[in-house]
């Protein structure tokens, strides 16, 4: 689903974000990319979103090699990839259910299947009362939790959270993990990138230390859990 | 496309002064354009008018026959196309002298049939021929006197020209202005929104769902100012018909008819659709960087 082979990144002004990385994420496969600010994990996901080119090296997203992508097909390659955005990126003039229809409506999706959509991921994220809520009456949690349900809105085959506890108490922090891994369980390649070693620990999930630009560890991809491992209720996402 | 043009609505209330401005300044370009449109047509259509009259009139001394006047026309003909011909004889000149004195009974006594020369009046298919037909004229032993409007639609063809070309340079400036002005307020506009921008490109917006309504604005501002230009510089063109149709007398330019206003909307709103286009994707190619 995602292949990095020999990636780097080198910014302008000399610094070097990626260097020298390889991996490859199955599909549906639950991966926690770790590191600290700086480390390099925003870095790659601009480069997921071909937001940024590689300064060397091959991505695939897909099996589609990102540098074979001409520009007007961009949009198609990001509308693979749902994006859980470390600064939110929401709209504050638009209520919470607009800023999800946003997402389906850029889909070309008829309004009443954007409704009746919207409606459903909120009821998915436990918002279904904030729907005409603006983002600024809402607290982080709940901000997180729309956020999530706008990346999910397209149905993506990757859905990557970009520190997306980083601004949360523990309790609502392990509540939005705890979501993202239900929202594996349905079959979505999931990456969480975050820097909290402890909120992501409890997860039966590979992981991939980063280091100043560097992978210094890779769990390897974990073997499925036993149905009896799993206690929780799975959610509907469609 | 309900996405599109609910979108371009919303931009219209966000920022209702700058798109008054906007709107305003493609007003007072689609009403001087408007205006010199019709000026020009109508000039044209008056150099038009006098050149389809007879324009060069040969008075024949008392003792000329109808086959000397044939004559002359036959080497009228053999030299240029002629348009057309009219011989008037003594009689039918004192017909029309007449008619157009029949209010004064003491001048209609003092003149006579014999006292009035009979002519030809000659209009070519081209107007250049004209000094041709005159020279030919004179050089007729039969002929006592040629009138010659040659001075007449000189100037008023250098009056067409210079409506012309001051139409075309105001109005080229003017569009010119239009267009800076819609590049500039769009491009305020899509900087001020460059984040929703960039958020929208991240979730997969295709370029066209992002333009489009600027796009949409840009024509929205530029069809708004022709309906309204056109309009004023139509009820300006009422307001004034009366007072021209006196001053053109026998010419036959007033009222315009409607289809020919019409034409001049319809050409207006392509230009429009062409400026609005064209500065909304200059605007968003700029600050879209």
């Amino acid at each position: 689903m995602i292949t990095f082979t020999s990636v780097t990144k080198v910014f302008g002004n000399g610094t070097k974000a990626l260097d020298d990385i390889s991996f490859h994420i199955d599909p549906g496969e639950l991966v926690v990319l770790e590191g600290e600010s700086g480390a390099g994990k925003t870095t790659l996901m601009r480069l997921i979103l071909k937001e940024l080119p590689p300064s060397s090296g091959t991505i695939k997203i897909d099996g589609d090699d990102l540098a074979l992508i001409q520009p007007k097909n961009i949009p198609l390659l990001r509308r693979k990839i749902g994006v859980v955005f470390q600064d939110f990126k929401i709209l504050y003039d638009r209520t919470v259910e607009e800023n999800i229809e946003l997402a389906l409506d850029i889909l070309n999706l008829g309004s009443q299947v954007a409704k009746t959509r919207a409606q459903e991921l909120l009821t998915l994220t436990e918002l279904s009362d904030k729907g005409d809520d603006f983002p600024i009456q809402l607290s982080g949690g709940q901000l997180q939790r729309v956020i999530i349900a706008r990346a999910l809105a397209g149905e993506p085959k990757i859905l990557f959270a970009d520190e997306p506890t980083g601004n949360l108490d523990a309790k609502t922090g392990l509540a939005i993990v705890e979501l993202l891994a239900d929202i594996n369980k349905q079959g979505t390649t999931v990456v969480i990138a975050t820097h909290d070693v402890d909120l992501v620990k409890g997860l039966h999930a590979r992981t991939i230390n980063l280091e100043k630009g560097k992978i210094v560890k890779d769990t390897g991809k974990k073997a499925p859990k036993s149905s009896q491992d799993d206690k929780k209720t799975e959610k509907p996402v469609k | 496309m309900n996405t599109l043009l609910n979108t371009t609505l919303k931009h219209l209330r966000r920022s209702p002064y700058s798109s008054l401005a906007a709107i305003l300044m493609t007003i007072v370009t689609f009403f001087i354009v408007s205006i010199f449109t019709l000026s020009v047509i109508g000039a044209q259509a008056m150099l038009t008018f006098f050149e389809s009259r007879p324009q060069v009139t040969a008075f024949f001394k008392d003792d000329t026959t109808l086959t000397d006047v044939e004559a002359l026309k036959t080497t009228l003909s053999s030299q240029v196309t002629i348009e057309s011909s009219t011989y008037i004889s003594k009689d039918e000149a004192l017909a029309i002298y007449q008619s157009q004195n029949e209010d004064n009974p003491l001048l209609l006594e003092m003149v006579t049939a014999d006292i009035l020369p009979a002519s030809l009046e000659v209009s070519a298919k081209n107007v250049a021929d004209l000094e041709n037909i005159a020279t030919t004229m004179q050089t007729d032993s039969h002929v006592e006197e040629v009138v010659f409007q040659k001075d007449v639609i000189d100037t008023l063809k250098s009056w067409v020209n210079g409506i012309r070309l001051a139409g075309l340079g105001l109005s080229s400036l003017l569009l010119f202005a239009s267009l800076m002005t819609i590049i500039i307020i769009l491009g305020l506009k899509f900087t001020t929104r460059k984040n929703e921008i960039h958020t929208l490109s991240l979730l997969g917006a295709s370029s066209w769902y992002i333009r489009g309504p600027f796009v949409f604005e840009g024509i929205f501002y530029a069809i708004v100012g022709a309906l309204f230009g056109w309009g004023f510089a139509y009820l300006l063109l009422l307001y004034l018909t009366p007072n021209l149709v006196a001053f053109l007398q026998n010419i036959p330019l007033l009222p315009v008819p409607p289809l020919l206003m019409l034409m001049v909307l319809g050409a207006e709103l392509l230009v429009a659709i062409f400026l609005g286009s064209l500065a909304s994707l200059i605007a968003t190619r700029r600050y879209g960087r």
